[in-house]
């Protein structure tokens, strides 16, 4: 059965002190539904994400009774920053067995803010044991260690890195939702300290709190009750075998499981490289766009700095990367704002950053470091699914 | 992913528990023990009470000898491990392969110039020693002239 995402909501991201990840999911989650058209009593569907700083017993219950919906499927779902993606995974399976008819994937986290306060207990990561005490700081630091692989076995430069920061940029400085609106130059990359080297301070994602939503029906419904519903054209989803929490092995391996959710993906859609108008892809690091792009098969492996360089992915170029600005410059919400973007562009939407002729969308995330990937292409409205 | 763990004051200490106990105990008596299975004989790291090849639940502690290459590194220049890394900065995080058992493990590189750092270097096992409980395992560059010696073949692959 096609199923089709019929409505988005983002809350206010940045440094939102004061504001509890209750708040915000909830928010983005009453944004989503407006968008949706839909009453908490047509829901039948709660997927939420548990917070890492709080973990919260029977987290979707806690935020289904708070909308007041009563579902008849409800689960927390954790695969880090793949969380979104499966999300829309579990929404499509519930759907198309008959299971549920409408689904609300909700996600809220305060984490940039709410470190500083007192908490009733964090989550476990798995191995930190053996990492954190080296002052190896969880994601950003196994990507350095993984960029400095990759820079060894193919000569990739911080420069071409930072031709993806700047990218991003391009384009967020037309989000009026964005944390970094200021134009990035290449030398001003260049200037910049390394914060964990060989990255640098634009190479790498600051976590901001804030929320985002989205609704996910059958699209026949969609097309029914709403304006513009976009199909889920194809999933995929594959893990390294690697514990999730425990970088070493793959850090050490310059391909990630990207590789295996790409040919999912793409074999799901019936689709070709070619055939994806917009890329929005997972970007806790700079180093993590540029494997995905060798990973998805956009380029042969080893030659994604090379394919950086040659343009393809600023406003103007023909695969614009993270139209939002990514977490590298709108906020880092684990790739939900991901998702929204891409319902934006393929609606036509995105304001002042519209791609133009936008009618597919690769997006993707990636949970651990480089541990699970999960990919889904999205189709505009009207587009046959 | 960073802003969200290790910034508590002090530096992020091991628990040991049920399934690394073993492993703290070996480090407290400078020893590197490392997980090898019975029946398939396949070294692990982290401990784990499975084998991840064959699940078998039947292993020995085995130890090495702590000599290993460096396979990639990064160094912080920042301390957003939390105010407890300020006055070791810049320092070098490393993946270390062991040459003896093949298994992968993190460790600080422990070198007064993190620019003579190459992949491919030759490394050594250095305890350490935290407080009466925790004694980490840690590297050092084998040769003297650290880091001027590093291997500059690419492994295999």
């Amino acid at each position: 059965m096609p199923v089709a995402i019929v409505g988005i909501g983002e809350s206010r991201t940045g440094r939102l002190t004061g504001v509890s990840a209750l708040r915000l999911t909830l928010e983005a989650s009453r944004a989503a539904m407006q968008d949706a058209g839909v009453s908490a009593s047509a829901i039948d569907g709660v997927l939420t994400r548990n917070l890492d700083m709080d973990v919260t017993y029977m987290h979707s219950q806690h935020i289904a009774k708070h909308l007041g919906i009563r579902p008849r499927f409800a689960t927390d779902i954790n695969l880090g920053g793949a969380t979104a993606i499966a999300m829309l995974e579990q929404a499509a399976l519930l759907i198309s067995t008959g299971v549920c008819n409408i689904v609300l994937c909700a996600y809220g986290e305060n984490r940039r803010t709410s470190w500083a306060f007192e908490r009733h207990g964090k989550i476990r990561m798995g191995c930190e044991d053996f990492e954190e005490c080296y002052g190896l700081t969880w994601g950003m630091g196994p990507h350095a260690l993984a960029a400095r692989r990759h820079m060894f076995e193919f000569g990739t430069t911080s420069r071409q890195l930072g031709m993806i920061a700047v990218a991003q940029r391009q384009h967020a400085i037309h989000h009026p939702n964005a944390a970094f609106r200021e134009p990035l130059s290449l030398d001003e990359y260049e200037r910049s300290p390394y914060l964990i080297a060989p990255l640098r301070k634009y190479d790498l994602a600051y976590i901001f709190d804030g929320g985002a939503a989205m609704v996910v029906a059958p699209m026949a419904w969609g097309r029914d009750h709403s304006a513009a519903p976009v199909s889920i054209l194809g999933l995929g989803q594959a893990h390294s075998g690697e514990h999730i929490a425990y970088c070493a092995n793959m850090v050490t391996t310059t391909t990630t499981p990207a590789r295996q959710a790409g040919q999912q993906v793409f074999g799901a859609a019936r689709m070709s490289r070619q055939d994806i108008d917009i890329a929005l892809l997972y970007d806790d690091t700079t180093y993590g766009v540029l494997v995905q792009l060798e990973d998805f098969g956009f380029c042969r492996k080893g030659e994604g700095g090379p394919f950086v360089e040659a343009g393809h992915l600023g406003p103007d170029g023909d695969l614009p990367l993270n139209p939002h600005g990514g977490h590298l410059s709108q906020a880092h919400l684990d790739g939900m704002l991901h998702i929204v973007e891409a319902v934006r562009q393929l609606r036509g939407q995105a304001g002042r950053r519209q791609i133009r002729n936008a009618s597919t969308a690769l997006v993707s995330g990636f949970g651990g470091v480089f541990a699970a990937s999960a990919a889904a292409i999205l189709g505009a409205p009207g587009l046959p699914a | 992913m960073d802003m969200w763990k290790c910034l508590k004051e002090g530096r992020q200490l091991p628990i040991p528990d049920e399934d690394t106990l073993v492993f703290w105990e070996g480090c407290r008596r400078r020893r590197l023990l490392i997980q090898q299975c019975d029946d398939c004989h396949a070294f692990r790291f982290p401990p784990s009470p499975l084998c991840p090849q064959c699940s078998s639940s039947m292993a020995t502690w085995r130890q090495d000898s702590g000599r290993g290459e460096v396979l990639t590194f990064c160094v912080y220049h920042s301390e957003l491990a939390g105010p407890a890394w300020r006055s070791k900065l810049p320092y070098v995080v490393t993946v270390v392969e062991l040459l003896q058992s093949r298994v992968k493990m993190l460790g600080n590189l422990m070198v007064t110039d993190p620019d003579l750092v190459r992949i491919g270097l030759e490394v050594r096992l250095e305890f350490e020693t935290i407080d009466n409980r925790i004694t980490l395992p840690q590297f050092r560059p084998l040769s003297d002239c650290e880091g001027s010696r590093g291997l500059q073949s690419r492994s295999k692959r």
